[in-house]
């Protein structure tokens, strides 16, 4: 069972100066497969990678790397381990290729045809000579990621990186962790506040709030539960649902505004309620077929109708 | 990883050049102040021991403070600006990679603080040689008091030097780094005005060093692995 996961957290609890940041976390990452860390700001996602980077320990609670619990001499699990936590932090008096030489000498890595490589990948060829000064805020969370896959690691530990980055960078870097994953059965442990991205790139995601992590769930499983519904503009949304329900005995439907209806029945058409509609004398100001996304699933989580991890 | 392989390390992260400029710099500093004392119009004896003491207190000001600044640009401003959360994730014990940075700052004032006596040594000697501005001349016995006198300075100075690591570490700040510097300074100028010769008698070493090693001991035990 424990070869199956990558990382194991279980019931980790942190404070500082007597505020709780993290409260009884449990993750449980698989081996090869992207997860999505996501929660609002301050919910507690970077203090949960810290201390999986050994940056700050525990109050109580364990966690376990390859099976191994992390401590003060973890070395041999660091190795093999690449990371972005917090912001993109350098050397900023030193070029970018002399910032992942460094990289590389810590690491015990020595394959220096391999800095080319990671630059092409992230697309800072041209940048020779620059110290990192220099750098826009989105060059450096690209040389970020190029130092985080340097040393070819077996797992991927990235606080949010693709901030910054334009959305030209932003579907690169995607394409690029998908790759990595893919090709190096690379395990990567992501943490971001844009959905829409995770929701492309991940197998499972884990909901945190007030250190709470709310939901561990995989993506396949909230796409079954992504249900169709239909949704329906018209001027008042009270006197739809009264009609819907009379005349096509539609019991799941719900009025999210005072114009807006949303109707979750599966067996019911929107050909069908038009005509009730229109039938009635009501106008419609707009009709259509709609999916609920992973925001949508998320805000539902924070509200508190997630199961509790 | 060995300290000698870590120490290399730390010496290409910042501009070296830069602080071995300002070494020289201090020295020759030193070196002017030296002979603006060896020229004032005071009545004063001027002999190599009364030379040797103005050099000593240029030095303790400069190299102190030299210290100070560098414990503050290359262990606290890593702190500040975050980069030690990149070196802490490194398969590297967490207290060696600072005790590196300390051996290399440590290192690097001794040596100036040796370059520094030797030029002074040297211009003194040349100084007097040519001018006779000194009463006594120089003898082996001159040279072994300034030996002497010298290791038993660089030993203190890097000791003061390490405590205004400690006091910097406390609050993670650059400031109280410098400003701890000075205090110290002026704790060692009263210190050796209080003694019955005018420097550093053994007992007063080795103080300095048990101090040190007491307040290295907790602030790598305490205060190295502490980021929030």
């Amino acid at each position: 069972m424990e070869n199956e996961y990558t990382i194991v957290m279980r019931d980790l609890h942190k404070s500082y100066n007597g505020k709780v940041v993290v409260d009884g976390v449990n993750i449980h990452v698989k081996r090869g497969e992207i997860y999505g860390f996501v929660g609002p700001n301050g919910a507690g996602k970077s203090t949960v990678m810290k201390m999986l980077m050994n940056l700050t320990r525990p109050d109580s609670g364990e966690i376990t790397v390859w099976g191994e619990k992390i401590g003060d001499d973890s070395f041999e699990c660091l190795k093999r381990i690449g990371s972005i936590i917090e912001s993109p932090y350098f050397y900023e008096k030193i070029t970018g290729r002399q910032n992942l030489n460094l990289h590389c000498e810590y690491m015990g890595f020595h394959n220096k045809e391999r800095i080319d490589e990671v630059l092409r990948l992230v697309g800072l060829q041209e940048i020779e000579g620059k110290t990192v000064s220099h750098y826009s805020m989105g060059m450096k969370q690209r040389l970020a990621i190029a130092r985080a896959i340097l040393a070819r690691p077996e797992l991927l530990v990235l606080d949010e990186p693709i901030n910054a980055l334009d959305p030209e960078g932003i579907r690169e870097m995607r394409m690029l962790f998908k790759r990595i994953n893919r090709e190096c059965n690379t395990t990567i442990l992501i943490s971001s506040h844009i959905l829409s991205e995770i929701e492309q790139i991940a197998d499972t995601i884990g909901i945190i709030q007030n250190g709470r992590l709310l939901q561990e769930t995989a993506m396949s499983e909230i796409h079954k539960r992504q249900t169709d519904y239909i949704e329906l503009a018209v001027e008042d949304a009270g006197l739809a649902c009264c009609l819907l329900e009379e005349k096509l005995g539609i019991r799941d439907i719900k009025a999210v505004s005072g114009h807006v209806v949303e109707i979750y029945d599966p067996a019911v058409s929107v050909g069908e309620i038009a005509a009730v509609l229109v039938w009635e004398d009501m106008v419609i100001l707009g009709i259509g077929r709609k999916q609920k996304s992973l925001e949508d699933y998320f805000f539902q989580a924070l509200q508190g109708k997630g199961e509790a991890s | 990883m060995t300290m000698e392989h870590l120490i290399r390390l730390e010496r290409k992260k910042v501009p070296f050049g830069y602080y071995i400029m300002l070494s020289a710099l201090a020295i020759l500093l030193g070196m002017f102040f030296l002979l603006v004392s060896l020229t004032d119009s005071s009545d004063a004896v001027r002999d190599f021991d009364n030379a040797f003491r103005s050099a000593e207190m240029i030095f303790a000001f400069i190299f102190i403070v030299f210290f100070a600044v560098l414990n503050g640009a290359l262990i606290i401003s890593e702190y500040n600006n975050r980069t030690i959360l990149l070196m802490f994730t490194y398969p590297v014990p967490k207290r060696k990679m600072i005790a590196a940075k300390l051996v290399l700052i440590t290192l690097f004032v001794a040596a100036s603080l040796a370059a520094g006596y030797t030029c002074c040594g040297l211009f003194l000697i040349g100084i007097d040689w040519k001018f006779d501005l000194l009463a006594d001349t120089f003898s082996g016995a001159v040279l072994c008091y300034f030996v002497v006198r010298s290791v038993t300075t660089i030993v203190v100075f890097c000791c003061l030097g390490l405590w205004t690591f400690a006091a910097g570490m406390c609050r993670k700040s650059v400031t109280m780094t410098i400003v701890s510097s000075l205090l110290f300074i002026f704790l060692r100028q009263l210190v050796i005005s209080s003694c019955k010769e005018p420097r550093e008698s053994p007992g007063v070493v080795l103080i300095t060093v048990a101090i040190t090693a007491a307040a290295l001991w907790y602030t790598f035990r305490n205060k190295i692995t502490q980021l929030d």
